[in-house]
């Protein structure tokens, strides 16, 4: 069976989908699953954000401030309590000073502006003196089997100085400062599932609230970003009680949360293989039912006009010190008026219209980065029928042998499967140039260059690419091609892990990252870029090819928008005016 | 201290990397010091078997009944991984596909209690798999009908204790053809059933698995031979986050 076959039988049969949706062909993983293309990719409708936003709203969450105990200048604690379909949860956040000297996104860091904890339940006194004693300690402390997520963030130092400085004396901040850094604060890790002694993540299965992965981390970071806006207002109130103003509820909900990401997310994509498949596939899925759409109404036309204006004016506002990455984005400037007008042209054509039909005009005519934002912009117009796809659900993701294939049906499948790494160009198929590592230094991923550090010897096992050319030399080389692949892997221990790796994503074809990541060429910003993509992050500065900058929940509705009634309308963020009066 | 699992689970495979082992076999061994663990079946214990042993462990698959397909003769094999744990349970598969019923016997085991996580990972798979294994405490056995959550620990015969490691694994295609040797042992002591075992793995869920700060220590101490030390160049060109005065 072809991968293409596999596409066309699973289409009806992902978790959460209608099984009479139509649908059109998936785009296949020689598409969706090269690094060029996963590194171009954008948040869309079903990032777990967006996701979860929608579920808080919809389904009445209520997440309040429940105590707020900090000084003059902002340090101290605060408790918000998160109720959903009668559960309990708390967020346990302590601010305390930190000395500019101190303040680091490294993992190597050991103090941080702000350290926090989802928490199952309401804190007793004695549950938040624990929480003192660890939270701030991070890495460094024990957190208890009730505590589902640890987490902590630093302030940007220009932007939450400067909007305290506005605020207390009375003003609005100028959005100008807005552009460059959207954010107050910034994440440097959320840690979930199990680390330093939390809750592991299937415990979360039989929560309602919290249950898709990521869901707990992502509404940790949700409510930081509220926390770090009543934090600026409170040191802004307590400066100047008389003058002060709150933050303009335009830009409440321009800010997001800031995040630094580095090489860790890279092995997690390569190690959860099916996961990265089903968070592909309902990308794609969702895709496919739009490209299906029979009669597309002029209100969709214009809906996708307004949303590609909106995604040049969001693309503009991106600033960026990483030249291949400004200089894709001033490719797609240029290119969204082309995208704009062949949509105008076409559509008024006679005959139906269907985005199939420009999405093949720019797959020919545009580049990789202006097609993902086309996708990210046709998931968007029509919620009533991608919303229902679930991303996030909890997937098994064990990696399983079947001992009864034979060497011969093992080798057709590696062939089949695997073809893009036969189909490398010999210097890029060979290219050993990297190597991936954790370092001593508090365990850290890093990459180093095999010709010139130490350590090789120790890397870790990301080169599937490579593994799967030794498998299948090897397999050429056996003799007897009806012998069962339990007998294979028993002799040739070496290859079980790959072999059942192979055997499993089978049927999970968008599972592996298509490229070989040892390969001087190899980005690892890509990869970076397609788990925070799926998270819903934006604004996408990388700093290095090691390490990018990116803002959760820009846009976002705040607290106070979340009811039934909100418009779910926010992807591709842009700066407002802030014009309208910040209430004393 | 107690520990989530996960977080044992990262340790114990990180331990195995420094111990040697190959991928495959680091996280098997893994889910299975944990499970058991978990399961208050010495996890710890079953994980210190392996570090820093040599791989002696041999195998064999005996033949099947004269005149079925697959009815080979098998030489005793030595395994340059670990057979004790997954590995005999999928070369007993595969017998049994072809032969109806597999036996696989493996010996110089250097933790056999690992096999009962093996166990646990074909109980789902729809077929019946019986399995013993001897200890100092005496000879276990357990099994499953392949149609179940967890497997059944049918107890011990503590007078079948022994230095020589063992592990015995049949895996049956065909229930009706089951000969119930392995089963059918006596003066047994100690069984646990499915639903015992699904209470204790929700405890080790819901409050965590205590683990003893010497066996922490020693796992710390293996995982640490797959650290690189970190160099100026490691931390300058190799590392990914770095602060951007923002």
């Amino acid at each position: 069976m072809t991968n293409d076959a596999i596409m066309d039988e699973k289409q009806g049969r992902v978790r959460g989908m209608g099984e009479r949706t139509p649908s059109a062909p998936l785009r296949s993983p020689d598409i969706t699953n090269r690094t060029e293309r996963l590194g171009a990719m954008h948040g869309t409708r079903l990032s777990f954000v967006r996701s979860l936003v929608r579920r808080m709203a919809y389904d009445n969450w209520r997440v309040r401030v429940t105590r707020m105990d900090l000084n003059d200048d902002g340090f101290g604690v605060c408790i918000y309590t998160i109720e959903a379909y009668g559960e309990r949860y708390s967020q346990v956040i302590f601010s305390q000073y930190l000395d500019d000297s101190e303040r680091t996104d490294r993992v190597i860091a050991q103090k941080w502006d702000i350290t926090s904890a989802l928490i199952c339940g309401v804190p007793s006194a004695a549950d938040i003196e624990y929480l003192r004693g660890n939270v701030p300690l991070q890495e460094a402390g024990r957190l208890r089997a009730n505590d589902l997520v640890l987490c902590r963030a630093n302030k940007s130092v220009r932007n939450f100085g400067y909007v305290v400085d506005c605020l207390a004396a009375g003003k609005q901040p100028d959005p100008a400062a807005f552009e460059r850094v959207g954010y107050l604060i910034r994440t440097t890790a959320v840690y979930g599932n199990g680390k330093f002694g939390i809750a592991d993540y299937p415990r979360l299965v039989d929560s309602q609230a919290f249950d898709r992965g990521f869901a707990a981390q992502m509404c940790a970071v949700f409510v930081l970003r509220d926390f770090s806006v009543r934090l600026v207002e409170h040191v802004a109130a307590r400066r100047n009680p008389r003058a002060a103003v709150k933050l303009a509820h335009s830009f409440r909900r321009y800010l997001g949360v800031g995040n630094a990401t580095g090489l860790g997310m890279a092995p997690f994509l390569v190690r959860h293989p099916v996961q990265v498949d089903q968070w592909i596939r309902a990308r794609e899925t969702a895709l496919a039912r739009v490209l299906a759409v029979e009669s597309v109404d002029r209100g969709a036309v214009e809906r996708a006009m307004g949303l590609i204006a909106r995604a040049g004016r969001h693309v503009a506002q991106v600033h960026t010190d990483h030249p291949p990455e400004a200089a894709r984005n001033a490719l797609i400037l240029d290119e969204l008026p082309r995208l704009a007008r062949e949509l105008q042209i076409t559509c008024e054509q006679k005959g139906a219209f269907r985005w199939s039909k420009l999405l093949s005009w720019a797959t020919a005519q545009l580049s990789c980065a202006t097609q993902e934002i086309l996708v990210t912009v046709l998931i968007e117009l029509y919620p009533e029928l991608v919303d229902s796809i679930e991303c996030a659900t909890p997937v098994d993701d064990a990696l399983t042998l079947d001992p009864d294939m034979s060497v011969g049906e093992l080798l057709a499948l590696v062939e089949r499967d695997y073809g893009w790494v036969m189909e490398q160009p010999a210097a890029q198929r060979d290219d050993d140039h990297f190597f991936w590592y954790r370092s001593a230094e508090k365990e850290e991923p890093r990459l180093g260059v095999r010709a010139q550090e130490a350590g090789a010897e120790l890397e870790q096992p990301l080169d599937i690419s490579r593994q799967v050319l030794w498998l299948h030399t090897k397999l050429k080389t056996q003799e007897n091609d009806a012998r069962t692949v339990a007998e294979f892997v028993a002799e040739c221990i070496e290859y079980r892990a790959l072999v059942r790796r192979i055997q499993t994503l089978a049927s999970h074809a968008y599972g592996e990252i298509r490229h070989n990541l040892l390969a001087r060429d190899m980005l690892p910003i890509d990869l970076m870029r397609a788990k925070l993509s799926m998270f819903g992050a934006s604004k996408f500065d990388p700093k290095s090819n090691l390490w990018v900058r990116v803002t959760l929940y820009q846009g976002a509705p705040t607290l106070d928008d979340l009811s039934p009634e909100m418009v779910d309308d926010w992807a591709f963020p842009c700066v407002p005016g802030g014009h309208e009066r910040g209430d004393a | 201290m107690k520990m989530a699992i996960n977080e044992l689970n990262s340790l114990c495979r990180s331990a195995l990397e420094g111990s040697g082992w190959t991928q495959g076999d680091c996280e098997d061994a893994a889910d299975a010091a944990v499970w058991l663990q978990a399961m208050g079946f010495d996890g710890m214990e079953a994980i210190n078997g392996l570090l820093g042993v040599a791989r002696e462990e041999e195998y064999v698959v005996e033949p099947a009944l004269a005149g079925k397909p697959g009815a080979r003769a098998e030489r005793k094999t030595s395994c340059a991984g670990l057979a004790g744990c997954l590995l005999a349970f999928e070369l007993a598969w595969a017998r049994a596909t072809q032969a109806g019923t597999g036996t696989v016997r493996v010996s110089n085991a250097l933790s056999p209690r690992l096999a009962l996580y093996g166990l646990k990972s074909m109980c789902a798979r729809g077929r019946r798999f019986d399995l013993s294994w001897t200890d100092r405490v005496g000879r276990h056995f357990a099994a499953t009908s392949g149609h179940e959550e967890y497997p059944a620990y049918l107890g011990f015969n503590a007078h079948a204790r022994t230095m020589s490691l063992q592990i015995v694994v049949r895996c049956t295609s065909d229930a009706a053809a089951f000969d119930a040797e392995l089963a059918a042992a006596q003066n047994m002591a100690g069984a646990i059933d499915a639903a015992e075992l699904d209470a204790r793995y929700r405890e080790a869920l819901w409050r965590g698995i205590d683990v003893d700060d010497t066996h922490v220590d020693r796992l710390i101490a293996w995982k640490s031979k797959v650290l690189v030390p970190a160099s100026h160049m490691s931390r300058e060109q190799g590392a990914g986050g770095a602060d951007d005065g923002f």
